[in-house]
């Protein structure tokens, strides 16, 4: 046990100093982009995992959550001139407050209803988003938005920093998912009725799942926007919702490490495959389909299956999850 | 003392009417069985105690206090848990999680006790999982607690929900068809373990077609038939009432089949 802690330990430091050099090595400011992409991405596919993986409620709405964070803080500190820090904070909550509004009516919502619904929510406030000219200049978006930092001026140092963010996110999300909170959401998941019945507050609990989910994903969007400096309603369509769910599910869905494989996983491919010109989406197309053929679980859920064979199915070694 | 009690309790779906003015009474400390045709409204009256169900009409007291109408979870706070008779285990977790689950409600740190691994977080994780070990020590599945419920075979994933509503600490348990699916070895095995938890001060209240567990255990039986209880007694007594014969047990019974 003691052993198995030191040896995380190790892994996490290992990641961390490799993280850290990895914009001095890597020289190109592209590749640097997409390593600041694979941590916003990192957040909003964990959090959306909290929300499918171990809550088992199917969303499709969660790039909404992403859209008001960003705006949220765009608008923050561009009218109001509210520093970034507070932009952020800001962010996190206002996505919260979506996150009660979205959770609380779909309470009774299950399986396609519930898809049905979340993918409406998205679409309303996207359009809003598109609409309310006064407040947000419709498709025209945001321009000249602040930056992270006076002193943030390369993608390394955007990197730098989002880079642990991601990291305390993860390590917070994992402590939670291993506590009482945890065990609820994931009882929910295997079985509403005996979980309501094991004395689990449903209705508490789910909307939990969904206002913790958004406000990562707030925090998402307030790091994308000072980051890229500009923002607009196309950067949230529900093929955002979608990308997102495809990273947790090729990553693996319940699992801590999933979503973060997932989301720099795609990022990475879709990138390094522009040079296939206009085949590039059916070539990811059929990637995705092979991807979930041959791991059903996702990417976490076959290394478990692996990692069981070689352990001559030493099921009774397996860290069961505690 | 009366733990549970139902008054003229009732519940229609649409033009059925399930449970039909059931008085019943369940004192503490005692192993009360509730028997029954298949259809008679035994589970309904366990949903209704639990929370799953809201009465039509009549009163569920648990301590003296009205409970019909609240939510499960707090139902479970207020100390009845239960079993199913189709196993709802939560299957891909392991037996440790499932037990702690069952906790749940007897765990006093919040949310951001848990995000933040307060010394809270820490104490109330502890307890818990002392109170699982020991539990899962007396009910013999400490070894397998790393092992996937799913995994389990039939007869101790009956005891692990045994157990799991055991962590809840209640004051009443409900018991739905736990002999179901066993051989006779295994049911004796769960007779001498239904003891254990009435031993341990918890009441059991016993929904079984086994009637050997039931005339073996239960120190009083009810007997439900379309929804009405038809008869209430010692199991000597049910067991020589003609319309329990008539409606239930027919004429094997007498010779203890």
């Amino acid at each position: 046990m003691k052993n198995n802690r030191l040896i995380k330990i190790l892994v996490l430091i290992v990641i961390l100093v490799a993280a850290a050099l990895y914009p001095i090595v890597v020289q190109r400011g592209y590749y640097q982009h997409l390593a600041v992409m694979g941590c916003i991405y990192t957040l909003l596919a964990s959090s959306l995992n909290l929300i499918v993986g171990y809550t088992g409620q199917l969303s499709l709405g969660h790039a909404a959550f992403y859209g008001v964070g960003a705006y949220t803080s765009a608008l923050l500190t561009l009218r109001l001139g509210w520093p970034v820090w507070a932009g952020m904070l800001g962010a996190m909550v206002m996505a919260g407050v979506f996150g009660v509004l979205l959770g609380t009516p779909t309470l009774r919502l299950k399986g396609s209803y519930l898809v049905i619904a979340t993918l409406g929510f998205g679409e309303i406030v996207r359009l809003v988003l598109l609409n309310w000219m006064s407040l947000t200049r419709g498709p025209m978006g945001l321009t000249g938005i602040t930056r992270l930092a006076p002193w943030a001026v390369t993608k390394a140092h955007y990197f730098w920093v989002y880079f642990p963010i991601a990291v305390i996110v993860v390590v917070l999300l994992n402590q939670l998912v291993n506590s009482r909170t945890g065990r609820a959401l994931k009882a929910i998941r295997e079985d509403q009725v005996a979980a309501e019945v094991m004395g689990i507050n449903l209705a508490f609990y789910k909307v939990l799942a969904f206002t913790v989910g958004a406000v990562i994903a707030g925090l998402a969007g307030s790091l994308y926007v000072h980051y890229v400096t500009f923002v607009s309603p196309d950067s949230f369509p529900v093929a955002e919702s979608i990308q997102i769910l495809v990273m947790v599910i090729v990553g693996g869905m319940g699992t801590i490490a999933g979503p973060i494989i997932g989301a720099f996983g795609i990022v990475f491919l879709l990138e390094t495959m522009r040079a296939l010109a206009e085949y590039r989406m059916v070539i990811y197309g059929i990637t995705l389909f092979v991807v979930i053929v041959l791991m059903p679980d996702g990417f976490m859920g076959a290394v478990r299956r692996v990692s069981s064979i070689l352990l001559q199915r030493g099921v009774r070694h397996a860290p069961a999850g505690d | 003392m009366r733990l549970l009690e139902t008054k003229q309790l009732t519940i229609r779906f649409g033009g059925l009417t399930a449970v039909d003015h059931v008085d019943l009474v369940v004192n503490k400390g005692e192993i009360v069985g509730l028997i029954g045709p298949n259809g008679s409204g035994k589970t309904t009256i366990f949903n209704m105690v639990t929370g799953i169900y809201t009465p039509t009409e009549g009163e569920i007291l648990f301590g003296g206090q009205p409970i019909h109408g609240a939510k499960p979870h707090v139902i479970t706070e207020r100390g009845i848990s239960r079993t199913f008779q189709n196993i709802r285990l939560f299957q891909s977790l392991s037996v440790m999680e499932n037990v702690l689950i069952g906790c749940h409600c007897r765990m006093k740190q919040n949310f951001f006790d848990d995000l933040l691994a307060t010394k809270k977080f820490l104490h109330e994780e502890s307890q818990a999982r002392r109170t699982a070990i020991e539990l899962l020590d007396v009910f013999g599945l400490l070894d397998l607690q790393h092992e996937t419920a799913r995994n389990l075979p039939y007869g101790l994933q009956r005891k692990l929900e045994i157990v799991r509503a055991l962590a809840s600490k209640p004051e009443l348990l409900l018991l739905d068809e736990p002999a179901a699916g066993m051989n006779p070895q295994e049911s004796l095995a769960l007779m001498a373990l239904i003891r254990q938890v009435r031993d341990r001060g918890v009441t059991v209240l016993l929904v079984e077609h086994d009637m050997k567990v039931v005339m073996g255990i239960c120190e009083r039986i009810a007997v439900l038939n379309y929804g009405r209880k038809i008869a209430e007694g010692t199991a000597a007594e049910i067991q020589s009432n003609e319309e329990v014969i008539q409606a239930y047990l027919g004429r094997q019974a007498k010779t203890g089949a």
